[in-house]
């Protein structure tokens, strides 16, 4: 029993890095544009789907597949925000409910997009990367999902450092921050605002090349890891980054626990009902500042 | 020799108008004064002046050239620096950091130290709370905090919304006792008050808006001899 616990800790710290990387950066896109980003989801899967692609041409590994992976989706993030997040765009936000609407479309458009292009099949990438286990006495680690641990946590540090300690990262701070004085120091949004979403997005779609070998991918995934990026968010506090990470590993960990008691596919109810339970009893989330603003 | 110039300028936000065809002239290495009642147009025509908002019909120049459609941030990259009336900082960040981001377009790291150095020297209690987010400063100290992020470009102009506003009659003299400092040194200077004592006191030019059109314009004496004032703050009846 003790085992089992420790097993499904330490899995759920697994999964939970990836929650925080995906919290972590749509807190990002959020916290600076004000756009609630329903696409981040397919930014995971077009991730996943680059990963997929070189499976089939044979090039698999750790790094390639997330560096590709990166550049792809850093692309597609340029594009989608010089395009269709610009013209939405006021005093240097993005208007909420436009944004909005304007990403549920888009992650209709682009799951559609990856259904027609690839077909509903699951698809997983083959071989090198899901092989190897490290044993710890009875505890086993499979390798890859070490991998996703230790690459969502290299992203997300190289993420905060980035933010602190360079001078774009102040920049997109002060963007986030008050847009009007940013602009008052010669920053320009729109370049912030296109840096900002091309970064936040590249990290999502890392986590997809992460995760493809252990999971399977599909077109509709997006949707589920949107979610839980929100449920991430919402459990750490909108715009808190240390509360994302927080949220993120705890309800990986919460999840994977839950499994003990309830079989899996019930458990799906854990993440949703941790949201909800937050909702009531601390609005603000784990680490965000109270809604009600001086 | 005019530095900036407001030329007949009409803007407002959506459908309403709030300048109507109103001209400023803000002559180099002098301080020129807006005063104007609530309502009388001062912050949009300093929005406007800033490419905050676009105005309708009308023009902005800066040294002759038209600048009425470049954005706020390459303005700032022509020479202009601007304190708004509130939150001309960012709470969250350091005095350090809000210098580093008022430095923003300064590239040499020389450059950028000499000028945080002279306004440490300028201002000794940013030095001291420079690693504090901008957050804990007083009212007085956020000011300082402004007027030190804006001088890390070394500004030829520096425009300013209400430099004044919620500050003690102490820490307004101090305010102005830096722009005036400032103004000595050869920088032209934007101001719009509803303090008016204050900026007659220190302007080298005035103008008055009312209902969003020019009402007068001439210096801070030529505007006391008028009786425009008293018109101005207590309506027509009472001069």
């Amino acid at each position: 029993m003790i085992l089992d616990i420790l097993t499904f800790i330490v899995l759920g710290i697994m999964t939970g890095g990836v929650y925080a990387l995906l919290g972590l950066s749509l807190n990002l896109i959020f916290g600076v544009m004000r756009v609630i980003n329903v696409a981040h989801g397919e930014m995971l899967t077009l991730g996943a789907y680059t990963a997929v692609l070189l499976g089939i041409v044979g090039i698999g590994g750790v790094a390639l597949p997330v560096v590709a992976a990166i550049l792809v989706v850093t692309f597609a993030g340029l594009v989608i925000a010089r395009v269709l997040l610009r013209p939405l765009t006021i005093d240097g936000r993005v208007h909420e409910q436009r944004g909005m609407v304007m990403s549920l479309g888009l992650s209709l458009f682009l799951s559609n997009a990856v259904l027609a292009a690839f077909g509903p099949d699951y698809q997983r990438v083959p071989g090198i990367m899901a092989r190897g286990a490290i044993e710890i006495g009875d505890l086993v680690l499979e390798g890859q999902r070490l991998v996703i641990l230790a690459g969502s946590i290299v992203l997300a540090a190289a993420l905060m450092l980035f933010l602190r300690f360079t001078l774009v990262g102040l920049a997109i701070r002060a963007v986030g921050e008050n847009p009007e004085a940013a602009q008052a120091n010669g920053i320009s949004v729109p370049r912030i605002h296109l840096i900002t979403f091309a970064l936040g997005s590249a990290l999502a779609g890392a986590a997809g090349a992460l995760i493809t070998p252990v999971t399977y991918a599909f077109p509709a995934m997006g949707f589920n890891y949107t979610l839980y990026a929100f449920i991430t968010i919402i459990i750490g506090g909108l715009g808190s980054v240390w509360g994302a990470v927080l949220a993120g590993f705890l309800l990986g960990i919460a999840e994977s626990l839950s499994v003990i008691w309830l079989t899996t596919g019930y458990n799906a109810i854990v993440g949703p009902g941790l949201m909800l339970l937050m909702l009531l009893l601390r609005p603000q989330g784990l680490l965000g500042r109270r809604l009600a603003r001086a | 020799m005019a530095q900036l110039e407001a030329v007949a300028l009409t803007a407002g936000y959506g459908g309403s108008t709030i300048l109507n065809n109103v001209s400023i002239t803000i002559a180099s290495g002098c301080i020129t004064g807006v005063i104007g009642p609530n309502g009388a147009g001062k912050s949009t025509l300093l929005k406007a002046i800033m490419g905050y908002i676009v105005p309708r019909a009308g023009a902005v120049r800066l040294d002759g050239d038209d600048i009425t459609r470049l954005p706020t941030h390459e303005r700032i990259r022509r020479g202009i620096a601007y304190i708004a009336q509130t939150r001309s900082h960012f709470p969250s960040q350091t005095v350090q950091e809000n210098l580093r981001i008022g430095a923003y377009l300064v590239r040499d790291r020389a450059v950028r130290a000499a000028r945080q150095a002279e306004i440490f020297r300028r201002f000794p209690i940013l030095a001291e709370r420079r690693r504090q987010p901008a957050a804990l400063l007083s009212g007085g100290q956020l000011r300082m905090l402004e007027i030190g992020r804006v001088l890390m470009t070394s500004p030829r102009l520096i425009v300013l919304d209400e430099p004044s506003v919620g500050l003690s009659p102490a820490l307004v003299d101090m305010v102005y006792g830096h722009l005036r400092e400032l103004a000595a040194g050869g920088t032209t200077l934007l101001i719009v008050e509803q303090n008016v004592r204050k900026l007659l006191a220190v302007a080298d030019f005035v103008y008055a808006l009312e209902n969003g059109a020019n009402r007068f314009e001439g210096t801070p004496q030529a505007l006391t001899a008028t009786g425009v004032l008293a018109n101005l703050y207590l309506g027509a009846g009472a001069a």
